[in-house]
C-alpha cells in the first residue's frame, strides 16, 4: 500500500520531538518504498539505509537509532515484505565483530534474512536451536521473502553461550521453502540439515559474536522491530480510517457511527503512545539509558498495540476485511510473527520488568 | 524496567535535575498533616504550607505566588502529593483548573486579587460547570446572568456534581449570557447570599455537591475574560488539566502499593499482571512527560491533550481493578494508622476518574474530531 504525502498531515503533530530533518528523512523513506519488494529494496539501499548505522569511520552515515527507528517505522507502514530489521541487526554484528567483507555486501544491498528469531533483549528466554559439536537441524523462521535472501543469519545455543553466524546461501544443506500465501505477503522458512557453522564451508562464514555483543544487539533488534511493528499497525489502522470514511451504512458514513468511530479512535491514541515509545527507547539506545528491560517493554508494547488494533481493523471492516489481499489481513497475518521475533509477549513482559541494572 | 523503577517520574525524564525542587517538596509534606487531610478530606493544612515555600503552584509567575518555573518541574508536586496520599482533587481545581484559566484569561485585575491567595493555599476554589440535564454536553446548560442597571449580573441556575464546594471560597461559574445563545465564564464568591450547597456522598472518598445560584449578585468585573467568550476559553485551558500527571501519579502510587504487597506474599503469577501494568505505566510516562514538554512550549494541541487524559485514567484504572481482583477484600479494612487504605480508595475512585475532566467517550470523540474527520494521516 501506498501512504500519501501532503500538507494534511502537518494539521496534526503525533510526532512530538520530531525535528525538521527527521521530518524529511521520513518523507524520503516513504517515497522510495513504492514498487514491488525488489524495488523497493534496491531504492532503500541506494538510499543507504544500511549505511545509516554503520560508523563514519567504516564509511557510514551513523545517523544514529532515532533515524533507525524513523526508517523501520516506514518501512512497516508500507508493508513491504523486505528485511530491512535483519539486514541492520546483522551490519551491527559484523561491525562489532569486525567482519568488512560481508558488510560490504551487505551495505551494496545483498539481503540477508534472520533465520529464527532475532538478537533478543537480555533477560527473554529463547527456544534456540542448539549446535552439537559445530552442526545441527533444525528449521527456523518465518521471515519475509520479499527479497530472496542470499545470506541467513542464524542465532544458535553453542557449547559456550549464545552465538550468531551468517551463513552464505546456496549452501549444502540448507533450503529455503517459501509458506503458502495467507496474507502479509511472502514468508519462508529455511531448512537446516547437519549444517556445519565453522567457518570455509562452502562459504559458510562464522560471525560468531560474544554474548555481550549480542546483548547489545538483542536491544537495538527490540526497538527496531518495535518500530517496524510500529509502522505495520500504522498501516492497518490507515486502511481502517480509509475505509471508515467512504463506507456508508445505514444512510452514513461509517466513521459517524459512534461505535466504530471511539473504537478507532481509541486505536489511534494507543499507537500515539507506542509511538512516542519507541522515539524515546531509540534515543535512549544512543544515550546508554534504553536498558534491555526497556527494549524489551518497548517492543512487548508495540507488539501487544499491533496485534489488538489488526485484529479490531479486520473485525471493523466487516467481510471485506477477511480478504487475503486486503492490508487490514495482510496486517493481521504478519502481526502475528512479527511480534514474536524477539520471543513470546509473556517472556517480553517478564524481562521488561525484571532485568535490572545497565544496559 | 524493574518494577520499583517505574515509579521513575514524568520528570525525570529529559529535563533537569529536579532533586533539589523535589527534596524541598519533601521536606514539606514530612511535617504537614498529611493523615489529618486524609481523614478530613481536607488538604487545606497541607496546601497552606506549600503555599507558604511558593510550591502550590511554582509554575505561576513569581508575582501571582508562584516560582515561575516550567510545567514539567511543577509536576513534581502532583507526583509528591499522589506519593503521599495527599487528597489532591482541590489541587487540581484550585491551580490547574480555576488557576490556569485566570492565569490565561483574566483581567490583570482578577489575576492580581485571586491569583497570590490561590497559590498561598489561602483561597480554594472549585468549578460550576456540569447541571442536572447537561454534563458532557454543556451547551445544553440553563444557569443564566441576567445583567442589572449598575452592570453587575444576577446569577439563576443550579449547579451539580461540583467537588469540593464546602472548602471553596471561589467558583468558576459557566452561564448564559445576552439573547441565551452566548456563554460566559464569572467568578463567582461563595459565601454570597443566594447560594446554598448540599452535598450528596460518592462511591468515592469526597462528596458531589448540589450548588443553588438564586439570583446571587456578581460584579461586572466578576467576568473572566470576554463576555460570550467563556466556551472557547474553556477548551484553551483544557489541555492544562488534561496532561495527565495526575492520573499517571496516581496509578503509579497505586501499582507500587498493590506490588509491594505482592511481593511480600511471593506471588509470582500475579506479578506476571503487574509487570505488563508496569510497561504501560512507563509508556504512560513518556506520554505525559512528552506532553508537559509540548505545553510548556506552548504547543500542545487539543487532541494530543485528549490522548494524554484518556490513556493515563483508562490506565490507572486498569491498576485499580487489577489490584481489586487480588487484594479488594483486604483493603476494605482501616489500614494500622485508622485511615481508608490507598487501594481502597483506588477502586472507588477509578470510575470517577474516567467522568470527571471529559468522559472517556468525550475525550475519543475529540480525537475523532480532530484527526479522524480531517484528512489526516494516521502517520505524519
Amino acid at each position: 500500500m501506498t501512504i500519501t504525502t501532503g500538507t494534511t498531515a502537518e494539521r496534526w503533530h503525533a510526532s512530538p520531538g520530531e525535528d525538521s530533518l527527521t521530518r524529511q528523512l521520513r518523507l524520503l523513506v516513504r517515497g522510495s518504498l513504492s514498487g514491488t519488494p525488489e524495488q523497493a529494496w534496491a531504492e532503500l539501499t541506494d538510499l543507504g539505509a544500511i549505511d545509516f548505522d554503520v560508523p563514519m569511520a567504516l564509511g557510514g552515515l551513523e545517523l544514529g537509532s532515532g533515524a533507525l527507528a524513523v526508517l523501520c517505522e516506514e518501512v512497516g507502514a508500507s508493508t513491504q515484505p523486505v528485511p530491512l530489521v535483519d539486514a541492520l541487526v546483522t551490519a551491527r554484528l559484523l561491525v562489532a565483530t569486525g567482519q568488512r567483507l560481508p558488510l560490504e555486501r551487505l551495505r551494496r544491498g545483498v539481503p540477508v534474512a534472520v533465520a529464527g528469531r532475532l538478537p533478543a533483549p537480555r533477560g527473554v528466554a529463547l527456544d534456540r536451536p542448539v549446535a552439537v559439536r559445530g552442526r545441527f537441524d533444525t528449521t527456523l523462521g518465518p521471515f519475509s521473502t520479499g527479497v530472496e535472501p542470499h545470506g541467513l543469519l542464524v542465532v544458535v545455543q553453542g557449547e559456550f553461550g549464545p552465538a550468531a553466524h551468517l551463513l552464505a546461501l546456496p549452501a549444502t544443506g540448507i533450503e529455503l521453502r517459501p509458506l503458502p500465501d495467507r496474507g502479509g505477503g511472502p514468508a519462508g522458512l529455511a531448512v537446516l540439515g547437519a549444517v556445519h557453522l565453522d567457518a570455509g564451508d562452502g562459504g559458510t562464514a562464522s560471525v560468531a559474536g560474544e554474548e555481550s555483543v549480542l546483548e547489545e544487539i538483542g536491544r537495538s533488534a527490540a526497538v527496531y522491530q518495535a518500530a517496524l511493528i510500529a509502522g505495520l499497525t500504522a498501516a492497518a489502522l490507515t486502511a481502517l480510517v480509509a475505509r471508515l470514511r467512504e463506507r456508508r451504512q445505514f444512510g452514513k458514513e461509517l466513521l459517524a457511527h459512534q461505535v466504530p468511530r471511539l473504537r478507532t479512535a481509541a486505536l489511534l491514541a494507543r499507537l500515539d503512545v507506542v509511538r512516542m515509545t519507541v522515539a524515546e527507547a531509540a534515543d535512549g539506545l544512543d544515550d546508554g539509558t534504553t536498558t534491555a528491560a526497556r527494549a524489551a517493554g518497548t517492543l512487548a508494547l508495540a507488539a501487544e498495540t499491533g496485534l489488538d488494533v489488526s485484529r479490531d481493523a479486520v473485525h471493523l471492516h466487516g467481510a471485506a476485511g477477511l480478504g487475503r489481499s486486503t492490508t487490514v489481513a495482510g496486517c493481521y497475518r504478519r502481526l502475528a510473527w512479527e511480534s514474536l521475533r524477539c520471543g513470546p509477549l509473556p517472556g517480553l513482559w517478564r524481562a521488561a520488568a525484571s532485568c535490572e541494572g545497565a544496559p | 524496567m524493574s518494577i520499583s523503577e517505574t515509579t521513575t517520574t514524568c520528570t525525570a525524564r529529559g529535563t533537569p535535575d529536579l532533586a533539589g525542587l523535589r527534596a524541598e517538596i519533601r521536606s514539606v509534606l514530612a511535617t504537614a498533616p498529611v493523615a489529618q487531610a486524609r481523614a478530613r478530606r481536607d488538604p487545606r493544612p497541607v496546601h497552606r504550607l506549600l503555599g507558604e515555600r511558593g510550591l502550590l503552584a511554582p509554575q505561576w509567575p513569581r508575582q501571582y505566588g508562584g516560582r515561575g518555573t516550567t510545567h514539567v518541574e511543577a509536576a513534581v508536586l502532583i507526583e509528591e502529593m499522589a506519593r503521599h496520599d495527599v487528597p489532591d482533587l482541590l489541587h487540581t481545581l484550585t491551580v490547574q483548573i480555576v488557576g490556569s484559566v485566570l492565569l490565561t484569561c483574566a483581567s490583570e485585575e482578577l489575576k492580581t486579587r485571586y491569583l497570590p491567595a490561590l497559590a498561598s493555599g489561602e483561597t480554594a476554589a472549585c468549578v460550576l460547570f456540569s447541571e442536572p440535564q447537561a454534563g458532557s454536553d454543556l451547551s445544553a446548560l440553563s444557569t443564566t446572568a441576567i445583567p442589572e442597571a449598575d452592570g453587575s449580573f444576577r446569577l439563576h441556575g443550579t449547579k451539580t456534581y461540583s467537588m469540593f464546594a464546602p472548602l471553596a471560597d471561589i467558583a468558576l461559574c459557566l452561564a448564559r449570557t445576552g439573547d441565551g445563545t452566548e456563554l460566559t465564564l464569572f467568578l463567582v464568591r461563595l459565601d454570597r447570599p443566594g447560594v446554598s450547597i448540599r452535598p450528596f456522598p460518592t462511591i468515592g472518598e469526597d462528596a458531589f455537591h448540589e450548588i443553588t445560584l438564586d439570583g446571587i449578585r456578581v460584579d461586572a468585573d466578576a467576568v473572566v475574560g470576554e463576555i460570550g467568550g467563556g466556551w472557547a476559553m474553556l477548551v484553551s485551558t483544557l489541555v492544562f488539566e488534561r496532561t495527565g500527571i495526575d492520573y499517571l501519579s496516581r496509578a503509579l502510587r497505586w501499582h507500587e502499593e498493590a506490588t509491594t504487597r505482592l511481593r511480600a506474599v511471593g506471588s509470582e503469577l500475579d506479578l506476571r499482571g503487574a509487570n505488563r501494568l508496569a510497561v504501560h505505566l512507563d509508556a504512560a510516562t513518556v506520554l505525559v512527560s512528552r506532553v508537559l514538554t509540548r505545553l510548556e512550549n506552548g504547543v500542545l494541541g487539543e487532541a494530543e491533550a485528549a490522548v494524554a487524559k484518556w490513556y493515563t485514567t483508562e490506565l490507572a484504572a486498569r491498576v485499580a481493578w487489577w489490584s481489586a481482583e487480588r487484594q479488594g477484600d483486604r483493603s476494605m479494612l482501616p489500614t494500622a494508622d485508622g485511615l481508608v487504605d490507598p487501594l481502597d480508595v483506588a477502586l472507588r475512585e477509578s470510575p470517577g476518574l474516567r467522568i470527571s475532566g471529559g468522559t472517556s467517550e468525550m475525550l475519543l470523540e475529540t480525537v475523532a474530531r480532530l484527526r479522524l474527520d480531517s484528512e489526516a494521516e494516521v502517520l505524519p
